[in-house]
């Protein structure tokens, strides 16, 4: 009796599991979808619009505000915003930064799968440096991987992420291509008539005053684009320890510091050893600017950053102006309004 | 026949005693910037920083005067160390496998500089933190072995171990949460151990304890041959084990903790000069021990002299101390064979 009660019981669970499932889902007027090849040449197929992106990646959360799509972050890695002013600075562009920001679930080393799922999201862009791509690939959902680290590539990356966040975004993205691209012949225009020997050598030192930027990165990059020599332009790889024997052979007239990692121009200008360098004796020490992303990063503020060293290192050739060009970049692709006080703050060349 | 004998050996220990001389007087002439070498010997004597040398550029005579000559001196003193402590453990420990890191110094010395990177951010406080660290972990080991009542030399070697673990662990922690883009790098090559960026201020606690640590091991270097021939021995012998090797190993984790927090981790060389010492001298302290000090301090600078100048970039020591000094060992074993 009672197992006939439970047979009973039991197959009326599951036809209605059954019937319930089969029942026509809601689907979207027209499926549209996007089938691109990312950064690490994987053809992927991406839901249009996307509505609901995870940036496990500081600079392509970057380029996802660039192009307009900030509002359709569930949850995202800065880059930039972990300090102080660069927080006030990221709530100030997003109001809703503090409720996104995930850098304690997402970032190259760490993935935190069930948050993630728990987002549902629609795309997740990720850095192809990640070292958990595999594993975030159980989830069947689109993975689209960032690799910005040259001017090329990072146009690339840019006009890509237009491509994904639909057609206004994609206008952006081209918008930025076009701007950069302006910025940097104005600047090559008129340095390109400073010969090779004339030009202002600069070394662009990291989080320690003795590691510098490498040929191979983007800081050297900026510097030829603003009409300087990286003195370290000979190293290759990533950041570089050296010693400061080097730093005396290659005595640069300009030493760069960037805006993180505990980086200091004072590091440098107070320590007697680096009295030796012209550089320090002169006092051409400076530290990079940065609004929220440090301009000396593959970023889209980026440009600034070149905007900012041509003026630095020819102020008397080049006609460009940091705060004008500040001021329009970040309204036109963070739609943000920096007061004059804001802007003097940045561009300023020696920051206390 | 056996004057002959004497004749040689006692040209080689003259030979090896003068290596660190020889050894410094070519360390400070190499450079990658490029000085004279009767240049950088009349910098050297000439008095005051700077100013003294008006056909000389400042650069030069200031390079050599506060980044070459303070570098050099700590590969020295760091080496040095090393050899004397590596010597000493081996003795009495009796166990040709270990140097002074089985008790943890090292691994301990590294946390605390892990941890001082990622909080502080001051050369002298990563320093700072390394020294009581290293202190730390030894301290540990041995309160550890109070636990235990009998055979306490091996019950130290494991708790040294086990604290040296514990100690590595709680660095991968720090790795782990540090930053890739700062503070990760930073620890990463502190872990390889690096003399750049050494001035006059990081050598002077250094130098302090390396000259009172060495000149203490001198001292009793005899009684190393006695504490190396086991307890029941020693005290026929009418020496305290006990009590000896305590105070050898308080002043081995001086001098080692000193060293380490200058120079970073740097394994290797406090496990094989006393070998190589060895093959050269024999086991007798008595010169054994004078002939790993002045190795060690030769090695060093040899391995600090590659690393600053062979490629604009800064080679890692710890990367260095091995791929060198592993070849010399087996050419040296080759052609001495000699008991341990």
């Amino acid at each position: 009796m009672n197992k006939a009660l439970f047979r009973v019981v039991f197959s009326i669970v599951v036809l209605s599991m059954v019937l319930l499932g089969c029942s026509p889902k809601q689907e979207t007027a027209v499926d549209v979808k996007l089938t691109l090849i990312d950064q690490a040449g994987i053809t992927l197929t991406i839901p249009q619009p996307v509505e609901r992106v995870i940036s496990t990646y500081g600079p392509a959360t970057s380029f996802i505000y660039a192009v307009g799509g900030g509002d359709r972050l569930v949850s995202a890695s800065y880059l930039g915003a972990r300090d102080p002013f660069g927080a006030m600075m990221m709530e100030k562009i997003d109001p809703n930064f503090r409720e996104i920001q995930g850098d304690e679930f997402f970032s190259q080393e760490d993935f935190n799968l069930e948050h993630a799922a728990s987002l549902n999201p629609d795309l997740i862009i990720v850095s192809s440096r990640s070292v958990w791509l595999e594993s975030a690939a159980q989830l069947e959902i689109p993975i689209f991987q960032v690799f910005a680290e040259t001017e090329e590539t990072l146009k690339e990356a840019m006009l890509l992420t237009g491509e994904i966040f639909g057609s206004d975004a994609a206008d952006q993205a081209a918008a930025w291509v076009d701007y950069y691209d302006e910025i940097v012949a104005g600047v090559q225009e008129t340095t390109d008539r400073i010969s090779l020997d004339q030009r202002v050598r600069v070394l662009f030192t990291g989080t320690e005053p003795l590691r510098v930027a490498s040929g191979d990165m983007y800081q050297t990059s900026i510097i030829e684009a603003a009409g300087g020599i990286s003195v370290s332009e000979e190293l290759s790889g990533y950041w570089n320890d050296i010693n400061l024997e080097q730093v005396a052979i290659w005595d640069p007239d300009v030493i760069i510091v960037p805006p993180y990692g505990g980086a200091s121009v004072e590091a440098i200008t107070e320590s007697p050893e680096w009295q030796i360098i012209k550089a320090v004796q002169d006092g051409h020490v400076y530290r990079m600017p940065k609004l929220v992303v440090p301009w000396d990063t593959p970023a889209p503020d980026s440009v600034l950053g070149i905007v900012w060293m041509a003026q630095l290192l020819n102020p008397e050739i080049v006609d460009i102006d940091c705060k004008e060009e500040a001021a329009y970049f970040y309204n036109t692709f963070y739609e943000y309004q920096l007061t004059d006080e804001e802007l003097t703050t940045i561009c300023q060349f020696n920051v206390e | 026949m056996l004057n002959k004998i004497f004749e040689r050996k006692g040209w080689k220990l003259t030979f090896i005693l003068l290596l660190p001389l020889i050894i410094f007087i070519i360390s400070i002439m190499l450079g990658r910037y490029n000085i004279g070498p009767f240049d950088v010997i009349r910098i050297l004597f000439s008095t005051g920083l700077g100013e003294g040398l008006p056909d000389i550029p400042n650069i030069a005579q200031q390079l050599i005067l506060r980044i070459r000559l303070p570098r050099i001196l700590a590969a020295l003193l760091v080496g040095a160390s090393f050899g004397a402590t590596g010597t000493a453990f081996q003795a009495i420990f009796k166990n040709p496998l270990v140097d002074s890191n089985i008790l943890g110094v090292t691994s301990g010395a590294g946390f605390g500089a892990s941890l001082a990177i990622l909080l502080l951010s001051e050369q002298w406080q990563i320093q700072v933190s390394a020294f009581i660290f290293g202190l730390l972990a030894v301290f540990l080991a041995f309160l550890g072995s109070r636990l235990y009542k009998s055979t306490p030399i091996l019950v130290l070697t494991l708790m040294g171990i086990l604290i040296g673990s514990l100690f590595s662990s709680l660095t991968a922690l720090l790795k782990y949460v540090a930053d890739p883009l700062d503070a990760l790098p930073a620890i990463t090559f502190w872990l390889l151990g690096s003399l750049t960026g050494i001035t006059w201020d990081n050598i002077g606690v250094l130098g302090v304890v390396t000259i009172i640590g060495v000149i203490f091991f001198m001292m009793i270097r005899w009684r190393l041959n006695i504490l190396s021939l086991g307890d029941s021995e020693a005290k026929t012998l009418g020496i305290n084990p006990t009590s000896n090797k305590v105070i050898i190993i308080i002043a081995a984790t001086l001098m080692t903790a000193a060293a380490v927090s200058v120079s970073g981790v740097i394994g290797w060389v406090g496990l094989v000069i006393p070998h190589a010492g060895r093959l050269l001298v024999g086991p007798n302290h008595k010169s054994l021990l004078p002939v790993s000090v002045c190795l060690g301090a030769a090695y060093m600078m040899i391995i600090d002299d590659i690393a600053r100048t062979l490629l604009p970039g800064e080679i890692p020591l710890g990367v260095l101390t091995g791929l060198i000094g592993v070849p010399i060992l087996i050419i040296l074993m080759r052609r001495n064979r000699t008991g341990w």
